[in-house]
């Protein structure tokens, strides 16, 4: 005998008296498996399987339990194989009449989840590059409610006014099989406060009259040439071709 | 120490010793080129077309810069949409206390040359100016290996996005005789709405209380300070790269509008209100900055009593 059927029989009747460790019986039902597969036959006596009813009629034996055995394992895989196989599929059945037997259907299904999720992607990464940081040419406004007590300690955080940073996230099935997919949703956003045009006319009038110092300043102590005349273009006045 | 390893550390020395002066000699390269645009953008006479581009929009520019007898002539014409011309004269910076190519902007942004290029068929040096904090914009500049002066301006953000683009399509440097007959008469200049600086000084000083910025980024110094004709002052600070202004309006009754904080492209502006002996005043801060830092400058600014007022002009410039 050679060693592993030695260590094999050893284990089946460990498994017998209950004290066979999970890498023996995973061993043992190995085996039993290739064995099942070579031939089913109500008992082979060399084989484990044979084995294992002989050690349990002895067992019993002992245990003055009744004597009668049957190996009904063979008889439950044949009835398993002769079960009819039902598609769960119904569409797939039609399409089986019209020829497409080859046709993986799984494979399918599969390709249009990942067609979906790529173009949830390719959306969100759109809705990502539009976003404009300087928002718009016209003059903005936001009120700010000021107020002294509030603002000496100066800014928490120190973004750029520009930095509105949004976490888009898809939502998805962590285990199984089933793939889920669906658009993405803003999971974090920092508060961006509601803009809208200056409308008023002292606002609009006292905004022009900063920013027209503001250019003579810069033009005056900046190092940027015409820069700073070009960035405030919209206070000059409109003149005819004439 | 074995003999491989000392061969090693004295190689790893070399060439630390090797290295550390190029890279001193090119930061300060980068950094004379950038100080050098401020004395040539006032000197020299030029005449070009400019495309400036913000918020997704491009306007096409042709400009007229023309120094004549120590005055600077500009010609502004709108190449696109409605004409529009614009028109200012500037005799120089002499309510400036403060020379501001003189401040140690090194020490606020890292200067680096990035390549050699072209801009407008002129052979440029493409600078990057990094701020080192986060109070402050950084800048890709193209300036003309020949003259100095800059003929690229790209202002990002921290976060490197492009705010504005300026760049000149066209330039042509020097005194040009057919420009000058562009300026019709130097009645229709605009220049700067603002006392003498002698009158800036008596008004500033004969006032019962002065205006204190209490805080500014680090490296900003008060370069200049005006009084408009109608009672509005006006301050300038710079850190050697970019400026902000402070306005303080005239005084009223009641607040003419809540505080606010707008934005033209990159320009910053942050709106306050200020009480002080029952009247309110708007104070105002402005500058391509973010707008975290304009509002830190403009909540700093407080009025004070005579005896705690700045110094004036001339000890500072002492």
């Amino acid at each position: 005998m050679s060693g592993t059927k030695k260590r094999l029989t050893e284990s089946v009747s460990a498994l017998v008296d209950g004290e066979a460790s999970d890498l023996e019986l995973h061993r043992i039902l190995k085996d039993v498996d290739a064995e099942q597969h070579r031939e089913c036959t109500s008992l082979n006596d060399h084989g484990n399987r044979g084995k294992w009813s002989r050690y349990n009629l002895i067992s019993n034996s002992i245990a003055e339990a009744p004597m009668r055995f049957a190996d009904i394992s063979c008889a439950v895989s044949k009835a398993i194989d002769a079960e009819e196989t039902y598609s769960s599929s119904r569409t797939g059945t039609v399409l089986s009449s019209f020829g497409f037997n080859s046709f993986d259907f799984s494979a399918f299904g599969r390709f249009t989840i990942a067609a979906s999720v790529a173009m949830v992607a390719i959306l969100g990464v759109q809705q990502l590059s539009t976003v404009d940081p300087v928002h718009s040419k016209s003059l903005q406004v936001v009120e700010m409610g000021i107020e002294a007590g509030e603002q000496t300690r100066g800014p928490a955080i120190q973004f750029p006014a520009d930095f509105q940073p949004m976490v888009q996230a898809r939502t998805v099935n962590a285990g199984g099989k089933i793939k889920t997919s669906q658009r993405p949703v803003t999971l974090v956003k920092i508060a961006n406060p509601e803009r809208e045009l200056v409308r008023d006319q002292k606002v609009r009038a006292f905004l022009s009259e900063i920013l027209e110092i503001h250019s003579f300043n810069e033009s005056d102590n900046g190092i940027q040439g015409m820069l700073p005349l070009a960035r405030h273009l919209e206070t000059g006045e409109e003149t005819d071709t004439e | 120490m074995s003999k491989k390893q000392s061969i090693m550390f004295l190689f790893v020395l070399g060439w630390v010793c090797l290295s550390m002066p190029i890279n001193l000699s090119a930061q300060q390269t980068a950094h004379d080129l950038v100080a050098r645009m401020f004395d040539r953008s006032k000197q020299l006479s030029y005449s070009g077309l400019f495309t400036y581009e913000m918020a997704g929009e491009q306007r096409t520019v042709k400009v007229s810069h023309q120094v004549s007898d120590g005055a600077v002539y500009e010609r502004i014409t709108h190449m696109d949409g409605p004409v529009k011309d614009r028109l200012r004269q500037s005799v120089g910076n002499h309510c400036n206390f403060r020379d501001a190519s003189s401040l140690q902007a090194q020490d606020y942004y890292r200067f680096d040359i990035l390549d050699e290029s072209r801009v407008a068929g002129r052979e440029v040096h493409r600078v990057r100016v990094s701020p080192k904090d986060s109070l402050r914009y950084g800048y890709l500049y193209a300036i003309d290996q020949q003259t100095g002066l800059m003929l690229q301006s790209m202002l990002v953000n921290q976060s490197g996005q492009p705010l504005e683009n300026f760049k000149y399509m066209d330039i042509s440097i020097g005194p040009v005789a057919d420009d000058l007959s562009l300026i019709a008469s130097p009645a229709e200049f605009e220049t700067p709405t603002s006392s003498d600086c002698a009158s800036d000084l008596q008004a500033l000083g004969s006032r019962s209380f002065e205006w204190s910025v209490g805080w500014v980024p680090p490296g900003f110094v008060q370069v200049s300070r005006r009084v408009t004709e109608d009672g509005r002052k006006s301050m300038a600070y710079t850190d050697g790269i970019a400026v902000f202004s402070v306005l303080i309006d005239v005084p009223s009754a009641s607040p003419v509008h809540p505080g606010l904080s707008a934005r033209l492209g990159p320009t910053q502006m942050v709106v306050i209100n200020r009480e002080h002996d029952d009247s309110h005043y708007r104070v105002a801060v402005s500058g391509q900055m973010p707008q975290a830092t304009a509002s830190r400058i403009a909540l700093s600014i407080k009025p004070v009593v005579a005896n705690q007022r700045e110094p004036d002009m001339e000890s500072l410039n002492q």
